[in-house]
């Protein structure tokens, strides 16, 4: 049965299945960093943790990347409603970033990094050796390739259809996301300056371009499902990304606290930071609000908790864990510890994780040709995922929130040489460390309810 | 525009019975700490804590109560026996 608007909606498939593979890639690896962490090496030196914690990093951006480009190929050709300009493009750059991304992740495991520069010719061009951008200078290219291709083929297919506001809106989000990587090829060599640009990549990305991509697609899933007229969806939208912009460019400011920039980006930052939560505020409301007014009742009910799920746990990880620690005066303590790490974790989950989450489970019935929502028992399974997962996320935030702040209080507050050294304060956190492992595990478990509902299919009734 | 049987329901779950009460726990919290900063005269270093805290807490009263209030959809599945 087909239940595809436009056929070439189809390509985002490959896409959406390929982020979930890297999915459990990326949770296996930090289920051993969680171990690593408590037990120290206990893969007998075959995956020593900084690869470990470069391969769970770098699974996550790419997963999440795959995840937007399919929300893309499958939300673009039915708000422009015209086919995609070029689907054979698309496969030609799923197979092209796959193998790139795949090769990438075997470069990590299988040769010591060092070695990796050299085999990549990194001394030509450097750009490796900075967290989250450890990717060989050939593979950043490969990235920008494969952007500037998928930019034309949306940006062709938008130019020939109708412009709403949330492919505008979703495409300026994905330029920005090209753009702001452009920073990533730039390594200076004074370590304040690389850090000070770098931050023009990471930070600009999740607070600020990525925030467009997620609202877009959560107006156009919230669209589907509750009926609420267009107009009014895309007034909050554009509320929001304003709130977006305004906010989360400025805020970059609170990564500049302690790198020899000038005393004012303490307030600037502090300002900017402490209002970023107001974007992500906007759309717990927002979401509520069009659920409320909705005028039908979907029968995909697991994409409707996943949009609700999203703006709710976008609000707690990115806005209120990111307000915990952003002003300068606690960020003074806190900067670098557990306590960031619960908001990265909470964050990128609830903000990103969970919006693309929400169109595969929008979506993929429809690509499957399921029709509008999979069988009941499927859902079932799904939901069991999304509870089970969301859950964990917020056990493990709240054991590494809890490491956070017994590490400050160990580390980082004690005066006149009384503070415990970086190792003698892990020691004191294993309990919680312990916790967050047994979270992790409970995560996973989730992540495989959700990944089985793919599989449950409706049972036919003998005739 | 509906598409299913289902009627639109107004039932309350229970998670956003907690969130209201929550939503209520932190307007006071809100008002309390603009209270003590107004009235009590702290220092700088508290004011701006107090400050902080009133912020939160007002921004989480309004999200949490627009959670608890919303006519959500029933969105549990009941399976049949086979």
């Amino acid at each position: 049965m087909n239940t595809l608007k436009y056929q070439s909606q189809a390509v985002a498939k490959p896409y959406f299945v390929f982020a979930l593979i890297l999915f459990v890639g990326q949770i296996l690896f930090g289920l051993l960093m969680g171990m690593q962490y408590v037990v120290g090496d206990i893969v007998g030196g075959l995956i020593p943790f900084n690869v470990a914690r470069m391969v769970h990093t770098n699974l996550l951006i790419v997963w999440l990347l795959f995840g937007f480009m399919g929300s893309a190929y499958y939300l673009i050709p039915e708000e422009s409603e015209t086919e995609l300009y070029s689907p054979k493009l698309a496969m030609i750059l799923f197979w092209v970033f796959a193998a790139a991304g795949v090769a990438t992740i075997l470069g990590y495991l299988l040769v010591p990094y060092s070695t990796l520069a050299e085999y990549t010719f990194n001394d030509l061009w450097p750009t490796m050796g900075r967290e989250f951008l450890e990717q060989p200078t050939i593979t950043k290219l490969g990235i920008v390739v494969v952007a500037l291709g998928f930019l034309f083929n949306i940006g062709m297919t938008i130019l020939k259809g109708r412009k709403t506001a949330i492919n505008m809106v979703l495409i300026t989000g994905l330029i920005g996301l090209a753009v702001f990587f452009l920073f990533s090829f730039y390594n200076p060599a004074n370590l304040a300056l690389d850090k000070y640009f770098w931050w023009f990549v990471v930070h600009l990305w999740v607070e600020g371009v990525w925030e467009l991509i997620m609202g877009a697609i959560l107006a156009f899933v919230l669209i589907k499902v509750t009926g609420v007229d267009r107009e009014v969806i895309e007034k909050w939208l554009y509320v929001i990304i304003a709130m977006a912009l305004i906010t989360g460019i400025l805020g970059t400011g609170h990564h500049f606290y302690w790198l020899m920039t000038p005393e004012y980006w303490q307030w600037v930052g502090s300002i900017f930071s402490a209002m970023e939560p107001l974007p992500f505020f906007a759309m717990v409301l927002y979401a509520f609000n069009m659920v409320n007014r909705r005028r039908r009742e979907h029968p995909n009910k697991a994409a409707t908790l996943w949009a609700l799920g999203t703006a709710v746990m976008a609000f707690l990880g990115a806005g209120v864990w990111g307000f915990l620690h952003t002003l300068a005066p606690v960020n003074y303590y806190t900067h670098g510890t557990q306590i960031t790490a619960a908001h990265g974790h909470m964050a990128f989950y609830g903000a990103y994780a969970m919006i693309v989450m929400t169109i595969i489970s929008f979506a993929m019935p429809k690509i499957r040709g399921i029709g509008e929502a999979n069988c009941n028992r499927a859902q079932v399974w799904e939901m069991w995922g999304f509870w089970l997962m969301t859950v964990a996320m917020v056990f493990i935030t709240l054991f590494l929130t809890g490491a956070g702040i017994l590490q400050v209080w160990l580390q980082r507050m004690p005066e006149s040489g009384q503070a415990l050294s970086f190792m003698a304060t892990q020691d004191k956190l294993a309990i919680f460390y312990w916790l967050r492992e047994l979270a992790g595990v409970v995560f996973l478990l989730g992540l495989v309810a959700y990944l089985t509902s793919f599989f449950i299919t409706e049972k036919k009734v003998a005739a | 525009m509906d598409t299913t049987s289902e009627k639109l329901t107004n039932k309350k779950y229970f998670l956003q019975k907690v969130a209201k009460v929550i939503s209520i726990f932190s307007v006071i919290a809100a008002i309390g700490s603009i209270g003590y900063v107004l009235l009590a005269n702290p220092s700088d270093g508290l004011k701006l804590t107090f400050g902080v805290v009133a912020f939160f807490f007002s921004a989480m009263s309004v999200v949490l109560f627009a959670i608890g209030n919303a006519n959500l959809p029933d969105l549990s599945i009941k399976l049949k026996k086979d």
